[in-house]
């Protein structure tokens, strides 16, 4: 077996150009996988970090209620119990902290946005709020130029530790014309829908977030608790955050059923974020209270079909891409066996088996598979660490809103690795089997005939 | 003791006090001309008309609708069905009892609203169509008189009643002393900030066989909106009639007839 690798690695060193041609494309087309998988890795990992610190616990015990048939609040009445339980029942947690969640619109003086606004305890989910960082200036300000000495961000998150303040994103800075300190108009029906206002002052401007930052904005849980017209009892959501985010399918099962037990109403499990169930809910004609627990993923399923696309786009291109290097490799094979005929028809003659003739073949496609992946999975996690370290920027909107972040952000998993291995090794060693294949049936006296000609 | 020139000068300043207290209204004047409004709203019976609604909002082109409105007011049933533009043919707002369903031609499908449904995504309520309500609604206080534009008005607050849930908390009407018809209708929110004020500057006076007496119809209202200052609704109602009505239009079937 040995003699057969030392045949095959011969042969590659000799026919070098070709070696490194089809070599070389190899690594590219791995590169290219690993950055792509780790694009895809990038954006899941980010898509996690934003939602646990923008709209969801890894679980959350939220639910509805309704007043009327027509009517449909997101709240969790009497949530005392269900928070006892989440903290009696979940020892995977890190934290529980409650939230208060509504819909309504900030009106400036030129413009106004529909848009979420979740009621936060600042004190109490700093930690879980750390990923938001103040917007630069220029994100919202146009003509916007630092003088000397001049910070390039203003407002402080930490503001919303008072109530009479709102954060919002970049994007509705810009939309809305506001910067720190600007006073807007938030309004929106309280849950037994009557119409009710409150100014408040914009407090910071945060960096966007892609996508999910246009469904968020922040204010002191007194202050919507007050627009609202929420009872002390009542709140939004409990949100858990777990040590692991491992954990969240059990802890899901585990609180379903619990709160099931404790005698509530349970919604059934669809995965999408509340405010998407509001329409649906508003018609339907039961009253009262509904618990649901949700899941991160749950709460950013609209975000899924992003993975989606692009995992469809990895699908498509890197398939292209295989069939080319495939085909490549299955014509240096058959140049392989065109220049080596004779030598196969002597390795033949004198008693190598046409399986043996197949094995030196496979290996020649094998080392040359091997070496092109390896080299090209080192190649892609250099590029992603270079990548990761410059810190691009995203310019566009549409891709900060398609990758979910302001900067490029990759990762590569050992798991995108090992399955860019895995599919390209398969791939590449099923092309070049045909022609192995077609090398062991070579008969030794056409082999030999082709020396004497 | 008072010397006799102070006392002609507290008398001549309490003066200008004294006939305002004698221009203003008692408060069973007050809540009078609140009944005499919906009163003379009131239909009882059947109600048809064709409305025109013009939305201008900011930065945008105007959007205008053609709708039909049918009403059953002694049974609380009521519908819309937009006939123009193309694209917003055949949608229909149906409400029975307590229930406000919108129907979508476009995906035949039947969808049930909240009570504060933005007609076809207009500022315009359900309650802008709708039968005067405002002495079941709402408890009334005289403010204050005054004019608006040639008309000496009255303008009452109404409050809320507790327990009744409506849009707008708190409503400030200025009617006119003469006829006491509402010129002016400005809805605050629950904090009390201004949200909306609407404008009738026409009405028309019609004879209902139902209610054997004569109905006054809003025949234009123009509704500016008071946080988006640039947005504003007007609605024009035109071709009303008060004979009765078929049954059959107050039901589902009859609106996806139309609809097809």
């Amino acid at each position: 077996m040995f003699q057969f690798l030392r045949i095959a690695a011969r042969n590659l060193w000799l026919h070098q150009t070709r070696t490194l041609l089809i070599g070389g494309a190899i690594v590219v087309v791995t590169t290219l996988l690993v950055v792509l998988l780790s694009v895809t890795s990038g954006i899941q990992k980010t898509i996690l970090r934003n939602s646990t610190a923008l709209a969801s616990g890894h679980v959350n015990i939220a639910g509805f209620f309704k007043l009327s048939q027509t009517s449909a609040s997101a709240i969790v009445t009497d949530y005392e119990p269900l928070l006892e339980l989440a903290k009696k029942e979940v020892p995977e947690a890190d934290l529980i902290y409650l939230r208060l969640k509504s819909f309504g619109k900030i009106i400036s003086d030129t413009s106004s946005i529909m848009a979420p606004i979740w009621g936060i305890d600042y004190a109490a989910e700093k930690e879980i709020l750390k990923p938001l960082i103040l917007a630069k200036k220029a994100a919202y300000l146009p003509q916007f130029k630092p003088g000397p000495g001049e910070s390039e961000t203003e407002g402080n998150l930490a503001a919303l530790a008072q109530p009479g303040g709102i954060a919002v994103f970049a994007s509705h800075a810009k939309k809305l014309k506001v910067r720190v300190g600007d006073t807007v108009t938030v309004s929106l029906p309280t849950y037994r829908n009557i119409y009710n206002t409150k100014d408040v002052r914009v407090v910071a401007v945060l960096a966007d977030m892609g996508m999910m930052s246009a469904f968020s904005t922040f204010m002191h849980q007194d202050d919507i608790r007050t627009l609202y017209q929420i009872p002390l009892k009542t709140t939004g959501q409990i949100m858990i955050s777990l040590k692991n985010a491992a954990d969240v399918p059990k802890v899901d099962e585990r609180l379903r059923k619990l709160v099931g037990e404790q005698g509530h109403v349970l919604m059934e499990k669809e995965s999408q974020p509340y405010w998407m169930k509001f329409d649906r809910v508003s018609g339907e004609s039961w009253t009262g209270q509904r618990i649901d627990v949700t899941t991160w993923q749950d709460e950013t399923s609209y975000v899924k079909w992003v993975l989606s696309l692009l995992s469809a786009l990895t699908v498509v291109f890197i398939g292209i891409l295989l069939a080319i290097v495939s085909l490549g490799l299955i014509n240096t094979l058959w140049m392989a066996i065109r220049e080596r005929t004779s030598e196969i028809g002597t390795l033949r003659a004198i008693g190598l088996q046409r399986g043996q003739v197949l094995v030196m073949f496979l290996y020649e496609a094998l080392l040359l598979s091997i070496g092109g992946i390896a080299v090209g999975i080192l190649v892609g996690i250099t590029i992603t660490s270079l990548i990761n370290a410059a810190h691009i920027p995203i310019q566009s909107e549409v891709f900060q809103m398609f990758l979910m972040s302001n900067v490029v952000e990759l990762s590569v998993q050992s798991g995108d690795l090992l399955f860019a291995f895995g599919i390209l090794s398969a791939c590449l060693v099923a092309a070049s089997l045909y022609p192995s294949y077609k090398a062991s049936k070579m008969k030794p006296i056409t082999a030999i005939q082709a020396v004497t000609t | 003791m008072m010397n006799w020139t102070a006392f002609v000068w507290v008398c001549l300043a309490a003066v200008p006090s004294w006939v305002r207290a004698a221009e203003g209204l008692t408060q069973a004047q007050a809540l009078n001309i609140v009944k005499l409004v919906d009163d003379r709203q009131r239909n009882s019976g059947d109600y048809t008309s064709l409305a025109y609604v013009k939305e201008t909002e900011k930065k945008k082109d105007p959007r205008v609708f053609q709708a039909m409105v049918y009403r059953r007011d002694e049974d609380n049933k009521f519908l819309i069905l937009f006939t123009k533009p193309k694209e917003e043919a055949g949608k229909g707002y149906l409400k029975i009892d307590k229930n406000l369903w919108m129907y979508d031609p476009n995906t035949g499908k039947w969808e049930r609203r909240t009570e504060r449904e933005r007609i076809g995504g207009t500022n315009s309520r359900r309650e802008d169509f709708d039968e005067s309500r405002l002495t079941e609604e709402y408890d009334t206080v005289y403010e204050s008189s005054g004019k608006l534009g040639s008309y000496d008005t009255h303008t009452l607050k109404l409050t809320a009643k507790p327990k009744v849930d409506v849009a707008y908390p708190i409503i400030k009407l200025t009617v006119d002393k003469k006829d006491s018809n509402v010129l002016k209708r400005a809805e605050y929110s629950l904090s009390g900030k201004l949200m909306r004020t609407t404008y009738y500057p026409k009405w028309n006076k019609k004879f209902s066989p139902s209610k054997n007496a004569d109905v006054w119809i809003p025949e234009e209202m123009r509704i500016f909106d008071e946080l988006e200052k640039a947005n504003k609704t007007v609605i024009l109602i035109k071709e009303t009639d008060l004979k009765k009505l078929d049954s059959s239009i107050f039901t589902k079937a009859w609106i996806e007839s139309k609809s097809r």
